[in-house]
């Protein structure tokens, strides 16, 4: 007997985002991550998948608001499909937990009465397949949550023909979510030790936690977040994907990954060698960015050095990048020092002493890496706008 | 510009004054009020004031003494050409300017062409004109003043010489100006002037949202923590329940153990209840029959006891009253004894106050005599003194002290006379041919007469001669006083009842004769008491009649006795009654003695003899009650054989049920009840713990669960990621803005410095001329700072390093000393301004040094030296030259 699913994980739906200021911009990525799952639905539904199985972090928190949980319900419901998933360490069962709260039952069965949260680690017996879930009830656990499978009588109740698919939430060697971004806080470690597990005794492993998508082994994979939600970690990082496998007992499964994200999460890192090379970055970041607006985040690493006119161009295209990306995360370091000519027209004031004077003095103070070489910069670039480009 | 000469004319004191000016140093001396100050106020107001006007100051010059308009005539060196200028003022007032080889002018043309010389402003009448060189005119009372304000005063003459003199590169442009203007107002829209943000900074805004964003992350924080709290809760306390469930269990099993123990031995301490009722009660009926036999066996030794004790105490009742009865009679005997002795000393103390009566009549019988032989003595003392008092009552009244005061009047009138006799004139007549009269009294030849007063002489018809005796007036107070010491002198006789001198004497002497009598016969009757001695008399016979009233009472009860013929002789009785008396009562007191042993003895016998009686009879007494009591036990309980019988059969009793309680108590004790005891109440106090923790867990879990209930209106983890990204917002919005306040508070003050900087720079010439005259007076080192601010000189401090006071201010330096840098400053600028008049530009000091000591003085004249050296032309009025004679200078003397 084979079955065909789809494998998904890392929904966070609730993310708060927190880091983009702009509430309007906010709301935008918030509710891509809602979107995402009607083009999985979608996937699912037209690779003929019998369900579709969420390896835990469906929601970003174990306390989702009834919005998020309203809108979560509903947009599961539409999927048409029955939607199995454990809690992961963003939404952990337990005590206070959302899956126990009476509105999410109530939502659930009127909005998503295909959907069913596996709380407790026993096998789930479908018509295909067999499912073992392997749920996290707290945000970290010493405990791992596959370990209730290395008993051989686990699944010993079980069709022995069907195929059965493990789904669990953590980290296998070394791939997790731990310390993702800067937006997240460290949400613990849960370490999975799949090969401690009967050899040949489950057929494919659903695994969440890692963002990319990963396989591990044939039979095991991340799934990855169908939506991305942070900047890039590595070349080899593939976020916005979904596996659809098909797979049967005792066989290979087959395991296929599919596009479902919108928003481009880009990383770009620029070092600046003379003015004319701010040139240079408009056109990189144009290649990135296209004429698109508000459908992509950027994180941009600035070095190198500019001239204080040039500086101010930079400053002035900051903005309008800034207003048309979701999120710019931006680490300047750029140095922003005048140029010789710039320099000249400071301190070679032969009608304006006092402006030569102090032009000089700061001059001397802005040479190095200090901090108050630094505050000396900005003070030339103060006087460089009131005494040069404000003129009398 | 260098004054030459100047006459000054009918301008107030001075009438026609010349003064020859010395190029260098003129000293211009004068006493107060010789019009030194005019002079400079001349000086100025030719130099100043428009000629033509009638202004208060052309008023303030009109001479009160000299006719005329006032007038000055100055010649000066100006522009390289001598002038000759002469000003006369008043409403129609002129001026004249020449110069060799220039038309002379007059009027407003000679005004106008004299103030561009001067390089000063054309016209200038009044107030204007008085301010104008204040710099270079030190007025009377205004050397202390601070000179920056002159200076001032010529500030862009100063600023033109200063950047000449190499400043112009460090004056700050229009452009600078406005730029640090700019950045002037970025800081003060940022900072207080203490230089900390404004509140209604962007900068403090941004702190104090940086502030609200932690203040919020934290509470977001907080709501995490307690969710987490609360669901840690929930757990620990379900994994409480589970264990406490499973507690209970085994102590409900322990519990059931315990009570089926209890059970046991319950049962057990019953049997032992009853068994040992039983014991108790064999016990006591054996112990009953044990005290009976112990009672009887105790009173029968108690009455053997009684009987040995009995024989004795029989006999000695006998002794002791025998003994009782003896001592009672020697009581008796001593009694005796005492009563007769007393009754002996009764009748010699009877005897004795007889004998004192007797010689208590004596005296009293003496004492009477002699107050009537006093009271004869006293009676002829006083006849004796009533006929010398009769005798001084006859005499007249003259005493010692009226004979002085007459002797004294005599005295007086013989004066009189002999003062009166000398003035008067005497005439005797030797022999007349016809009649000689005098005052109409006939003068026969021989006769003699003394004239005290006018009278007229006949010396027959043909002559009258009138004589007036020598003296004048004179001689009529001679006779006045001769009459009044007569009228006295015979006044006093007769008040003194005498006709004579003579006889006042002796009436006199006779007066003291009897009041010596008198003063005798007084002294004998005060020393024989005579005033008292009529009571005495009488005391003395009620005293003779009591002693003999005493004397026949004592002596009628003991008619055997001789009364004693004499006072001796009732001594000597008196004497030997008391001496019997004595006697007597010692016998007394001796019997008494003896009496007081005899009744102590007696009573201590018959004590004695009373306390044996008493014992004797309780032993009696005790003896009949035990026999009856003994009597009456055996006959109730039996005789002794069948007592015995019954104790034999309770002690076996006994033992019995002493061994069947052993018996129970053993398997009691097996049973360990205490330790039972308390495991129960163990495990019933551990089940209830349990429970109560079983509740208060179920309870904690239960409101664990009800706070994490969410509402679903927020979510907290999200709510804690937006606050923090609040605050990475806030905190990266205030560093940047942190960074430009900082950025634009580095450009204010390095603005400030520069600025400062560039002005010490200006201010560098006048600085170090100013520093050259001040070294003069106070050393190496010594300068002066003069800071051009905001387009004015200000901020005169002085320094010196031979003080350790550092920089101080001008306005808190001592009179003295701002007078001495007052000048050096005024100097100093006259020798920078003197560049654009030909180098030299004369210098007034009118007695500008009146506080500075004579030390100081001397430093001076070294500085003015300087300064005249420099070019400059020192005019110095004093009205002390003396204190300038090192000046070198010109000396003028008004």
């Amino acid at each position: 007997m084979t079955t065909a699913f789809l494998h998904t994980a890392d929904w966070q739906l609730g993310k708060p985002f927190a880091r983009i200021a702009d509430p309007s911009k906010r709301a935008l990525v918030q509710q891509e991550r809602l979107a995402v799952l009607d083009r999985i639905g979608e996937a699912a539904r037209s690779g003929g998948a019998q369900f579709i199985l969420v390896a835990g972090d469906s929601f970003d928190s174990p306390g989702a608001t009834k919005a998020t949980v309203a809108a979560a319900c509903s947009a599961i419901g539409r999927m048409g499909l029955p939607v199995l998933a454990i809690p992961g360490n963003h939404d952990h069962g337990g005590p206070g937990s959302l899956w126990e709260q009476e509105f999410f039952k109530r939502e659930c069965a009127a909005l998503a009465p295909n959907f069913r949260i596996l709380l407790t680690p026993e096998p789930v017996e479908l018509e295909h397949a067999v499912i073992f879930p392997c749920p996290l009830l707290r945000r970290a656990d010493a405990t791992d949550p596959t370990a209730w499978l290395r008993d051989p009588a686990a699944a010993a109740a079980c069709s022995p023909d069907k195929p059965r698919i493990v789904l669990a939430h953590g980290s296998v060697q070394g791939f997790g979510s731990s310390a993702a971004d800067e937006e997240e806080e460290d949400h613990g470690s849960n370490r999975i030790d799949l090969t401690r597990l009967p050899e040949g005794s489950y057929d494919y492993i659903a695994l969440g936690d890692w963002h990319g998508t990963k396989e591990i082994t044939p039979q095991a994979w991340y799934a990855g977040t169908p939506e991305p939600d942070r900047f890039p970690r590595g070349e080899s990082n593939h976020p916005g994907q979904v596996l659809r496998v098909r797979c049967g007992r005792g066989t290979i499964p087959e395991v296929q990954p599919l596009t479902t994200a919108r928003f481009r999460w880009h990383q770009v890192a620029w070092h600046f060698t003379g003015d004319h090379t701010l040139t240079g970055l408009r056109q990189a970041l144009h290649e990135c960015l296209g004429q698109r607006a508000g459908q992509d985040l950027l994180r941009l690493e600035l070095r190198g050095s500019l001239g204080l006119e040039t500086g101010a161009a930079l400053a002035q295209a900051m903005e309008s990048w800034e207003a048309r990306l979701l999120r710019l995360k931006l680490s300047d370091q750029t140095l922003t020092v005048p140029s010789e000519e710039e320099l000249a027209a400071l301190t070679q004031r032969a009608g304006d002493p006092l402006i030569a004077r102090v032009a000089t003095h700061l001059a001397g103070l802005s040479v190095g890496e200090s901090g108050d070489a630094a505050i000396a910069r900005l003070a030339l670039q103060q006087l460089h706008a009131m005494a040069v480009a404000q003129g009398s | 510009m260098r004054l030459l000469s100047a006459t000054v004319s009918n301008y107030r004191i001075h009438k026609d004054l010349k003064v020859t000016f010395d190029p260098h140093r003129t000293l211009i001396g004068g006493l107060n009020e010789t019009g030194k100050s005019t002079l400079a106020e001349a000086l100025h107001r030719v130099l100043f004031l428009r000629a033509k006007g009638n202004t208060s100051e052309h008023r303030a010059m009109v001479s009160t003494l000299h006719q005329g308009h006032p007038e000055v005539s100055l010649s000066f060196e100006g522009q390289g050409i001598v002038w000759q200028l002469t000003k006369r003022f008043g409403s129609s007032g002129t001026t004249t300017l020449t110069a060799t080889g220039r038309p002379t002018l007059t009027g407003e043309a000679a005004e106008t062409e004299l103030a561009r010389v001067l390089g000063v402003g054309c016209g200038l009448s009044g107030k204007d004109a008085r301010g104008q060189w204040a710099h270079l005119w030190i007025w009377q009372h205004q050397s202390a003043e601070d000179p920056t304000e002159h200076a001032n005063q010529q500030k862009d003459q100063l600023l033109h010489r200063l950047q000449t003199m190499g400043g112009a590169a460090a004056m700050q442009s229009a452009h600078d100006t406005l730029t640090a203007m700019r950045v002037a107002e970025r800081h003060e829209e940022i900072f207080t002037s203490q230089g900390k943000p404004k509140a209604s900074s962007d900068l403090a805004k941004a702190g104090a949202a940086a502030s609200a964003a932690l203040e919020a992350e934290a509470a977001a924080a907080a709501r995490v923590k307690t969710m987490e709290t609360e669901a840690a809760t929930w757990l620990d306390a379900g994994s409480e329940l589970t264990r406490l469930a499973r507690d209970l269990v085994q102590l409900r099993q322990q519990l059931a153990e315990a009570g089926r123990q209890q059970i046991l031995i319950r049962q057990q301490q019953e049997e032992a209840a009853r068994q040992a009722q039983a014991d108790l009660a064999a016990a006591a009926a054996l112990q009953d029959l044990e005290q009976r036999e112990s009672v009887l066996t105790g009173m029968r030794q108690e009455l053997a006891a009684l009987e040995t004790e009995l024989a004795p105490q029989h006999a000695g009742a006998t002794v002791l009253s025998t003994a009782s009865a003896e001592a009672q009679s020697a009581l008796s005997a001593a009694t005796r004894s005492f009563e007769q002795a007393s009754e002996a000393a009764q009748q010699a103390r009877h005897h004795q106050d007889l004998a004192q009566a007797w010689l208590a009549g004596h005296d009293t019988g003496a004492a009477l005599e002699r107050l009537t032989s006093r009271a004869a003595a006293v009676a002829a003392h006083r006849v004796n003194l009533a006929k010398v008092n009769q005798e001084l009552a006859a005499l007249p009244a003259m005493d010692t002290a009226a004979l002085a005061r007459l002797e004294k009047l005599a005295a007086a009138v013989q004066s009189a006379t002999a003062s009166l006799t000398a003035m008067a004139a005497g005439i005797e007549v030797l022999a007349a041919a016809g009649p000689v009269s005098l005052a109409g009294e006939p003068l026969p030849p021989g006769s003699q007469r003394i004239l005290t007063d006018e009278a007229e002489l006949s010396l027959g018809t043909d002559y009258q001669i009138r004589i007036r005796p020598g003296g004048g007036t004179s001689l009529a107070g001679a006779r006045e006083a001769q009459r009044l010491a007569r009228e006295q002198f015979d006044a006093a006789l007769t008040k003194g009842g005498v006709v004579s001198l003579e006889e006042a004497a002796a009436t006199a002497a006779r007066r003291t004769g009897l009041l010596a009598r008198q003063g005798v016969e007084a002294a004998s009757l005060s020393s024989l008491q005579a005033e008292s001695l009529p009571r005495e008399l009488e005391a003395a016979g009620g005293a003779r009649t009591a002693a003999m009233a005493e004397v026949a009472r004592r002596a009628a009860a003991f008619p055997e006795l001789v009364p004693p013929a004499s006072a001796e002789e009732a001594r000597e009785v008196l004497t030997a009654m008391k001496a019997a008396l004595a006697v007597a009562e010692r016998e007394v007191a001796r019997t008494r003695t003896l009496r007081e042993a005899a009744a102590g003895h007696a009573a201590k016998s018959a004590a004695a003899l009373q306390q044996h009686e008493a014992s004797l009879m309780e032993r009696l007494n005790r003896r009949t009650g035990l026999q009856a009591k003994l009597d009456y036990l055996i006959e109730t309980h039996g005789d002794d054989a069948a007592r015995a019988s019954a104790l034999a059969v309770a002690k076996e009793h006994r033992q019995t049920a002493a061994a069947v309680l052993a018996a129970t108590r053993k398997v009691l004790d097996d049973l360990q009840p205490e330790l039972n005891g308390r495991t129960l109440q163990r495990l019933q106090q551990s089940l209830e713990m349990a429970a109560a923790q079983q509740a208060a867990a179920e309870t904690r879990r239960a409101v664990a669960e009800d706070k994490l209930r969410s509402d679903g209106s927020t979510d907290p983890a999200a709510e804690l990621a937006l606050a923090r990204a609040r605050v990475a917002t806030a905190e990266d919005h205030l560093l940047r803005l942190t960074r430009h306040a900082s950025a634009i508070q580095l450009l204010h003050q390095t603005f400030a410095a520069e600025q400062q900087a560039m002005a010490d720079r200006f201010t560098a010439p006048l600085a170090d001329r100013i520093s050259g005259y001040l070294e003069c007076i106070y050393g190496p080192g010594a300068r002066a700072v003069v800071q051009f601010e905001k387009q004015a000189f200000a901020g005169l401090h002085l320094h010196r390093p031979q003080r350790d006071s550092g920089s101080l201010a001008f306005e808190i330096l001592s009179g003295g000393t701002r007078e001495q840098t007052a000048a050096a400053v005024r100097l100093a600028m006259a020798e920078v301004l003197a560049a654009g008049h030909d180098g030299t530009l004369p210098v007034l000091f009118d007695d500008a040094f009146t506080h500075s000591d004579p030390a100081r003085l001397a430093s001076l004249q070294n500085m003015l030296y300087l300064a005249a050296e420099r070019g400059l032309q020192i005019l110095l009025l004093t009205c002390n030259p003396g204190d300038y004679a090192g000046l070198g200078a010109r000396t003028v003397t008004l």
